[in-house]
């Protein structure tokens, strides 16, 4: 609902919008007509009506009444004693036809002798006939009633008595009053009805719904008979369906003015904002900020326009001087790139400010460009340590930017730095390559000596205690000797001189090779080495390092057994050739495990392993070799005294 | 010419009839003289034996009444006319009117104690009983 209504367009919001506020307008008027005005006008109408009907009732009882008094003063007349004579003079009939000529036509008045014979009357056709309810009349008198009603007409009748005479009973006045007359006192027409009911007719149903009715019940000879006043509910409320109908033209009349603004509107407003909008959809779409929004008028939208013009002359204006810096920070960036280029060409730093200052020069299309221990006015490019470039006369924009100048400053000096650095270097490193020689020729030869010299006073010599102490020294030799080329072999490697000897040679085999060789030390020990080397597995890699790593890892088992066995096993695991040897021996601690593979570094502090003596180089060195091998050297303990598990992983080339 | 006139209508009421004052033939009374049927039509006498006498009179312009109040009650229209004016504000009215002969005749029958003046031919012919006779 709400994103339909944002997908509205805004002519069409503002025609909702205002016409529901008309709308509600109306409709609380319309609420208010009906729900109180018409509710006051009732009221009104009723307190009228029933002053209406009060004196309607009023009139009604003070005419029968009135008759009833005439009724009375003619029966007291002394003319009524004509009746004994049986009005033979026409007295009574002249009297009474006067009578009912003023009180109007249909009323008729006669005076009936004590047999019931009309002998005067106002009507010749009731004259000499027997009246037609006298038995009736005779009864009601009996009871002491002067009236009584017949199917349509109110009979009112008085005795007659001789004036001379005032026990002498003549006969009756009787005033026949048609009920069809009560209508002079009703009205009908299309709004309004005035209705007397008889008691039996109560039930009013002919008026339902659209009446408002009023009923009053009568007095007199007419009690229980009942005035009815209705009169029409819409013509009392005409004023209010006017009204009515005149909020719903004005609110019919507000839709079409509103159809015609939002035509107006869409027209003028909302289509040259569409216009806008299409151009500006255009910009978005071809990037081409030249183009501009005409529209033939002078009011706020012309204005718009116009100020959107100008914004779009601006912003193609801003883009422009966009790209162009842009470009220039690119050529400064370019620029850069290629000055450091050109500089790393360099070999020494005399080269490196000869290269800066041309290609400076070059790129700033400066006057002038030198290096000097200062520069005056001029921009200046400072060297760490030594001085400034000094740039005159320069072109370029970018040549004013400190920071740019300060990269500058920093790629040389770094070019500089970097010279000085690769020359220490050097040093360095031919120092160490002299040492090695020096190492190898020097150290080694004299050992050769001593040890080849010593193995032959050890064949000469008989004397037990003396060769005792020449095996001695012949160890320390030996030991020396190991030492001397674990390190030489660490510095090869080091530096990158080792070089792999790869051919395809049998597991077993080496392993076998291995173990003769060091099996004499574990004897010495009392300490089982057992193989587990069930299949041939050929590989492809370096035979020397692969049992130099082996006789390496066995030494160390040997060497830190006490008792117990020691295992090798072979097994492949993926592509890799896995070789495990297991020894009972003290073990490591967790916390030193990797240490252990740190140069030159050995477990201190331990009592039990003074008498042991080491380069600290060999794991170290072994991890190195695995590394060079295509393979691992990973080293397990649980703890002290639970031995070590040695994992040597190896690849075929 | 006005003599004239009385004395011809004088003439002919004599000649034409002779006026009696009678009653019903079944009335309690019997005979009445002169000086009672005066007393009687002025209302200076109202009951006889106890009974209420009911005098009855013809209306203003007939001849016999006219003879009647000449010949029996001797008074004039105009004394007649005083007469009954005081006599009304002491509660008395003059007798009876009727219009015709025939509506007292019908009186008389019905009403016992009424009395009328009539001519002697007529009363003779109803049957009604003569009470007075002015010609002895």
């Amino acid at each position: 609902m709400i994103k339909f209504w944002n997908r509205l367009s805004l002519s069409y919001k503002l025609f909702i919008g205002i016409l529901a506020i008309i709308s509600m307008v109306i409709s609380f008027l319309l609420f208010y007509l009906w729900k109180y005005e018409s509710k006051i006008l009732i009221d009104k109408i009723e307190i009228s009506m029933r002053k209406d009907i009060k004196s309607k009732k009023e009139d009604i009882n003070r005419y029968f009444r009135f008759l009833s008094y005439e009724l009375d003063f003619l029966s007291k007349l002394e003319a009524m004693d004509d009746l004994a004579v049986l009005d033979t003079d026409r007295r009574i009939t002249r009297i009474l036809e006067m009578k009912a000529k003023d009180l109007g036509e249909d009323i008729v008045i006669t005076a009936a002798g004590t047999n019931g014979v009309n002998y005067a009357s106002s009507k010749k056709n009731y004259s000499q006939k027997r009246f037609k309810f006298f038995s009736k009349l005779a009864d009601i008198s009996k009871k002491g009633k002067r009236y009584f009603f017949t199917r349509k007409s109110l009979i009112l009748f008085r005795p007659i008595y001789a004036s001379f005479n005032k026990s002498l009973f003549l006969g009756y006045l009787i005033l026949l009053y048609p009920l069809e007359n009560l209508k002079i006192f009703t009205s009908s027409n299309s709004s309004t009805v005035v209705k007397i009911y008889p008691p039996f007719k109560k039930e009013n149903l002919e008026f339902k719904g659209d009446y408002i009715i009023l009923d009053e019940e009568l007095l007199g000879f007419f009690k229980g008979w009942h005035l009815v006043y209705a009169v029409l509910k819409r013509d009392v409320l005409s004023i209010l369906y006017h009204i009515q109908t005149a909020l719903i033209s004005a609110f019919l009349i507000a839709l079409i003015l509103m159809t015609l603004l939002l035509f107006f509107a869409t027209s003028t407003i909302l289509k040259p904002l569409g216009q806008f909008s299409q151009t500006i959809k255009k910009i978005i779409s071809t990037k081409d900020y030249s183009q501009k929004v005409y529209l033939n008028r002078e009011d706020e939208i012309a204005n718009l326009a116009n100020s959107f013009n100008i914004l779009m002359d601006e912003t193609k204006n801003l883009f422009e001087k966009l790209k162009y810096e842009r470009k220039e920070h690119f050529d400064a960036l370019m620029m850069l790139i290629n000055f450091f280029i050109k500089i790393t060409s360099a070999q020494d730093e005399k080269e490196t400010l000869e290269i800066s200052n041309k290609e400076l020069k070059k790129f700033s299309k400066a006057d002038e460009v030198f290096f000097n221990r200062k520069c005056k006015s001029f921009y200046s490019i400072e060297i760490e340590n030594r001085g400034f470039i000094c740039i005159k006369g320069a072109k370029k924009e970018w040549i004013r930017d400190r920071d740019f100048r300060l990269a500058l400053s920093k790629m040389i000096s770094l070019q500089i730095e970097k010279i000085e650095l690769l020359k220490k270097t050097k040093e360095i490193l031919k120092a160490k390559n002299a040492f090695f020689s020096a190492m190898s020729h020097e150290l080694k030869t004299p050992l050769g000596s001593i040890l080849s010299l010593t193995q032959v006073m050890i064949g000469n010599e008989k004397d037990i205690s003396k060769v005792e102490n020449l095996v001695k020294i012949e160890q320390a030799a030996f030991n020396l000797l190991t030492m001397i080329n674990d390190i030489l072999d660490f510095a090869k490697i080091e530096s990158g001189n080792l070089k792999l000897n790869i051919k395809k040679f049998e597991i077993c085999e080496a392993i076998e090779e291995v173990y003769e060789l060091l099996v004499p030390l574990a004897v010495d020990k009392d300490i089982d080495i057992e193989i587990d080397c069930k299949e041939k597995i050929f590989i492809k890699s370096d035979r020397k390092l692969f049992k130099h790593i082996l006789s390496n890892l066995l030494t160390n088992s040997i060497k830190f057994t006490e008792s117990g066995k020691i295992e090798i096993i072979s097994k492949k695991r993926d592509s890799f050739l896995e070789i495990i040897v297991k020894d009972s021996g003290i073990g490591i601690d967790p916390l030193y495990l990797k240490k252990v593979f740190e140069e030159f570094y050995q477990i201190k502090n331990e009592n039990y392993l003074q008498n042991i003596r080491g380069s600290g180089l060999g794991l170290t060195l072994s991890k190195k070799i695995a590394k060079l091998l295509n393979g691992d050297l990973k080293l397990y303990s649980k703890g002290k005294n639970r031995g070590v598990k040695a994992v040597f992983s190896i690849k075929s080339f | 010419m006005r003599y004239i006139v009385l004395f011809s209508l004088f003439i002919s009421i004599i000649f034409s009839r002779e006026l009696v004052i009678v009653s019903s033939s079944e009335s309690f009374l019997s005979k009445l003289n002169k000086e009672e049927v005066v007393k009687i039509y002025l209302g200076k006498i109202r009951r006889v034996n106890g009974h209420k006498i009911i005098p009855l009179n013809l209306k203003a312009n007939n001849p016999l009444r006219r003879e009647f109040e000449e010949k029996i009650l001797k008074k004039d229209r105009k004394w007649l006319a005083m007469y009954w004016l005081k006599a009304h504000y002491h509660g008395h009215h003059p007798p009876k009117v009727f219009d015709s002969k025939k509506a007292i005749i019908l009186f008389l029958k019905k009403f016992k104690n009424a009395i009328s003046y009539l001519d002697k031919r007529s009363a003779k012919k109803e049957g009604l009983k003569i009470l007075y006779e002015s010609g002895k």
